[in-house]
């Protein structure tokens, strides 16, 4: 599945006004399902599961019997009501779910209306001008109702010529419409669509018939998008084989209105990839990469700089495909990655920031997939400028300059970006290479091997023999682990991780590292 | 002052070129050690000669008690002239340092000596003369433990122009790297050694200039006495065994039967280790007072390998790894490479059973090769070495 983002090329102010107002009510009578479904939970909860006990979006949409569903008639909702409940319903799903596993979560809330905010807002001030509760806390639950007044998304749950929406396309001027179900029958907005005799509108939708005007006042209203190449590639796809339109959402964005249309393409065949591609920030250029192989050795490296973002993510793409590598990035910047220079009074900044760098990452999710190569793998930054890629010291002192890299205990000297790239290249090789340390601890003739994050506590009956024993002993603790382990345990990804290492091993013992 | 003058150097030739234009003489004598770096003009074969000679004629005349003045004139009049140039030039630096504590230097165009006092940068203040129409810097000091001198070719400070910086490594940088690479343990030639490998480095693995490093360190004298086999007579085991533990400095003892007299003799248990790091090196054993317990030939042999790697190698990151192991091959050669200054073979000439069996590859002449091996290698790093068989 593919989504593609287009903007409804300046609607006029009776659309916005529409569009607007549909939103809030549908907002509105999302909250509305909540609250009605927050004074029957128990009841949900009890009686909505399934056979096997698990909840469904099905099985919750049938607790909206027939009078809740003309309560919801005083919105105004009605091209919406089935997109309305199948959204209600897996956000009910979502927090049954989540209570299950986790025990007490909190009752999701769609939207804060006005006067709820004003109330909420005062009640809020009020604590803080009383001194119980201080700014910080202020500040933040004034960010969070502000956050819930914002109207949500609009759902169209199916593509269709007559009702929730569909595509147009002006064949004469290469153009493309939305047509958009917004308001109900007896609404006093309707009015007659404006066909214009230059224009021939055809639907994008199996036998391509042209939009008439009926001489009626309608209910949908229609929409010139705007959207660039990579958009139009798919809407080509599209004229070309119209099911492969799903569900869209009209989302509002910075005063702009966009549909976020889900299309069914297959994806491509994954390819296999055999090499690593380290993509890391820069200080003279945006980003360098480095390409190693399986064994860590460097094929190729280089940098690109572009104002534009997509068009790193696009060169980064091109060379991973090339050189079939899985793309490796970084994460945890708050732990800092170092690149930063302070000389003095001079500091030197990275080209791009964090939240740059994780956009550029949340945009090769997507390239890459379409590529069929896989998303990027997160590692942590935390040594990546400061450990030296030959003797793998790892120490501020390696850091020379600005620009300049030297370990202070082998003399290895290189540009501190290509260090970064080079090292993050290798970090999941190394992860793959890191030993699990196994600490032995002798006690009054009793020996004992201990590993905390595995929570490994072995006593072997007989010391001088007991490699079965051991054996036997991690099959057990990993058949526990799965039948135990909790995702919400602490340690959890640290163990699962431990236990596929020891898993994928032929020979455990060269996993393995005791330590006194 | 009790004190071990650790010097050595490491140089890489300019790009292509067969011979180094640098030349550096180490003189040990019972006044002094006297460390010549001279640095030929130009490079390759001419520049071979000159740096040679003058490295070879300041040393010798300095070390039988001439002056420096007569030192310089000597080259003035003796180096071979350059055609092309029509000059003969070859640049120099002069360390001396006299086991009265005192130290000397002298500078003729070469970049200037750094000096660290406690791994921080400690000037010396020089005097200029004239001799021979030679513009030459000189100075005395007194020297303190832990001292370390820094001497280095042009090339170090040219390394990198053009390529990965833009002005070359300065004077400057070197020093500050210095600062920052030292470490009170690291022997002289894993100082010379890093310096190089940076400036190899920073040339991207093609020197524009012929590159040396000479690092010199005032290092406190440590004995550190090998005990290796019983002795042939057992009835100077206690003899043996009394004289080895009332040396002075750090204990190693190699072998089992060996461990086990020390331990009947010192009435002390002796507990092995149970990390077993290394399956191709025995594992570690711990007697009380000893600072080392390992297993005899097989460990001795394998420390034998990394001694020997430690001279040959250029690769300081390999060194680094193999010394910081902790098998008993390991910490022993880094014992004797890096700790200590005077080292001490108690070997013993009994024939251990187990080396009867013809199966078993080694023999008791292989034990007297490796202690004869090993004690060349440390000599050849500047080490004292005395052997004593029982």
């Amino acid at each position: 599945m593919y989504t593609i983002k287009l903007k409804l090329y300046k609607p006029s102010k009776r659309k916005r006004d529409i569009i607007d107002e549909t939103m809030k009510n549908y907002s509105l009578a999302y909250q509305y399902l909540l609250d009605r479904a927050y004074e029957d939970i128990k009841r949900i909860e009890r009686d909505f599961k399934d056979s096997i006990g698990n909840y469904s979006t099905m099985n919750i949409i049938k607790w909206i019997d027939k009078d809740i569903c003309k309560e919801l008639n005083r919105f105004s909702i009605e091209p919406f009501k089935d997109a309305l409940k199948m959204e209600f319903a897996s956000t009910i799903v979502g927090y049954l779910k989540l209570k299950q596993s986790k025990g007490r979560v909190c009752y999701p809330c769609a939207y804060i209306s006005d006067e709820k905010l004003e109330r909420m807002y005062s009640n809020i001030t009020k604590d803080f001008l009383e001194n119980k509760k201080d700014f910080s806390y202020y500040e933040a639950e004034i960010e969070k109702i502000l956050k819930k007044n914002k109207p949500k998304p609009l759902f169209f749950g199916r593509y269709d010529k007559n009702r929730n929406y569909c595509l147009l396309y002006d064949e004469k001027s290469n153009r493309y419409f939305a047509k958009l179900y917004l308001l109900n029958v007896k609404s006093t907005k309707r009015e007659r669509i404006n066909v214009s005799d230059e224009r021939k509108l055809k639907y994008v939708y199996k036998d391509f018939e042209t939009v008439e005007d009926r001489g009626r006042k309608e209910c949908f209203l229609l929409f010139p998008l705007s959207f660039g190449k990579y958009q139009e590639e798919y809407l080509k796809q599209a004229l070309k084989n119209p099911s492969i339109l799903k569900v869209a959402r009209l989302v509002k964005e910075n005063g702009e209105y966009y549909l976020l249309i889900t299309l069914d393409i297959k994806m491509p065949d994954r390819i296999e990839t055999n090499n690593f591609m380290g993509v890391s920030r820069g200080i003279n250029d945006d980003i360098y990469y480095t390409i190693s192989d399986n064994e860590g050795c460097e094929l190729e490296s280089g940098f690109i700089s572009n104002d534009n973002i997509h068009c790193i993510a696009n060169q980064i793409v091109e060379r991973a495909y090339d050189n079939k590598c899985q793309v490796i990035m970084h994460k945890n910047f708050n732990m800092g990655d170092k690149l930063k220079w302070v000389d003095g009074e001079r500091e030197i900044m990275p080209r791009l920031s964090p939240r740059e760098y994780n956009k550029l990452c949340s945009i090769l999710n997507y390239k890459l997939l379409e590529k069929g190569l896989p998303s990027p793998v997160k590692v942590s930054c935390k040594g990546i400028y400061t450990t030296c890629p030959s003797c793998l010291s790892n120490t501020i002192k390696n850091r020379f300059s600005e620009k300049l890299y030297i370990c202070v205990y082998c003399g290895y000297a290189d540009s501190i970006e290509h260090v970064g790239s080079l090292n993050t290249s290798r970090r999941l090789i190394k992860y793959r290479q890191d030993k699990i340390k196994i600490k032995v601890v002798k006690n009054n003739g009793v020996l004992r091997f201990i590993n905390k994050d595995l929570d490994l506590n072995f006593v072997p009956q007989n010391p001088y023999n007991c490699k079965e024993e051991f054996i036997e002993h991690l099959k057990l603790l990993i058949k526990d682990f799965y039948s135990k382990g909790s995702i919400n345990d602490k340690n959890y990804k640290k163990r699962f991780s431990l236990i596929k290492k020891i898993e994928n091993s032929k020979d455990i013992f060269e996993q393995i590292q005791i330590i006194e | 002052m009790n004190f071990f003058i650790d010097a050595d150097y490491e140089s890489i030739n300019k790009f292509n070129e067969e011979l180094c234009g640098d030349k550096v003489e180490i003189i040990r004598n019972k006044e002094s050690v006297i460390v010549v770096l001279a640095d030929g003009l130009g490079s390759g074969v001419k520049a071979n000669i000159l740096s040679t000679l003058t490295s070879k004629i300041i040393g010798t005349m300095l070390s039988k008690g001439s002056s420096i003045d007569e030192a310089v004139e000597t080259i003035a009049k003796t180096l071979p002239v350059c055609k092309e140039r029509g000059i003969a030039y070859s640049t120099f630096s002069i360390l001396e340092i006299f086991s009265s504590g005192e130290g000397y230097i002298v500078e003729f165009d070469n970049p200037s000596i750094i000096r660290l006092k406690n791994g921080k940068y400690a000037p010396l203040l020089k005097n200029e003369r004239t001799i021979y129409d030679k513009k030459i810097y000189e100075t005395r000091f007194k020297i303190d433990l832990d001292d370390t001198f820094i001497m280095i070719s042009d090339g170090a400070v040219h390394a990198g122009i053009g390529q990965m910086l833009n002005l070359g490594w300065q004077w400057e940088n070197v020093k500050e790297y210095t600062e920052r690479m030292y470490k009170k343990e690291l022997p002289a030639k894993n100082f010379a050694r890093l310096l190089v490998n940076v400036c190899d480095n920073l040339y991207g693995q093609k020197p524009g200039d012929d590159t040396t490093v000479v690092a010199v360190r005032i290092r406190k004298s440590q004995n550190v006495n090998v005990l290796i086999g019983p002795p042939v007579d057992k009835e100077l085991d206690e003899y043996v065994i009394k004289k080895f533990i009332n040396s002075d400095g750090k204990k190693v003892v190699c072998g089992g039967t060996t461990s086990q007299i020390v331990c009947r003799v010192l009435k002390k248990e002796l507990k092995v280790n149970l990390n077993y790091i290394n399956p191709s090196i025995p594992p570690t054993a711990e007697i009380d007072g000893i600072d080392l317990t390992c297993e005899g030939v097989l460990t001795m042999s394998k420390a034998v390998e990394l001694v020997k790697r430690y001279i040959s190698s250029k690769d300081t990151s390999t060194n680094l790894f193999y010394l910081n192991k902790y098998d008993g091959a390991s910490r022993l050669s880094k014992m004797l490479i890096e700790e200590g200054t005077n080292i001490h073979f108690f070997v013993g000439r009994a024939i251990n059973p187990a080396h009867q069996n013809p199966e078993f590859p080694l023999d008791l002449g292989l034990k007297l090769k490796l202690v004869d091996d090993i004690a060349q290698y440390l000599k050849s790093l500047g080490k004292e070495v005395t052997v004593d068989y029982f």
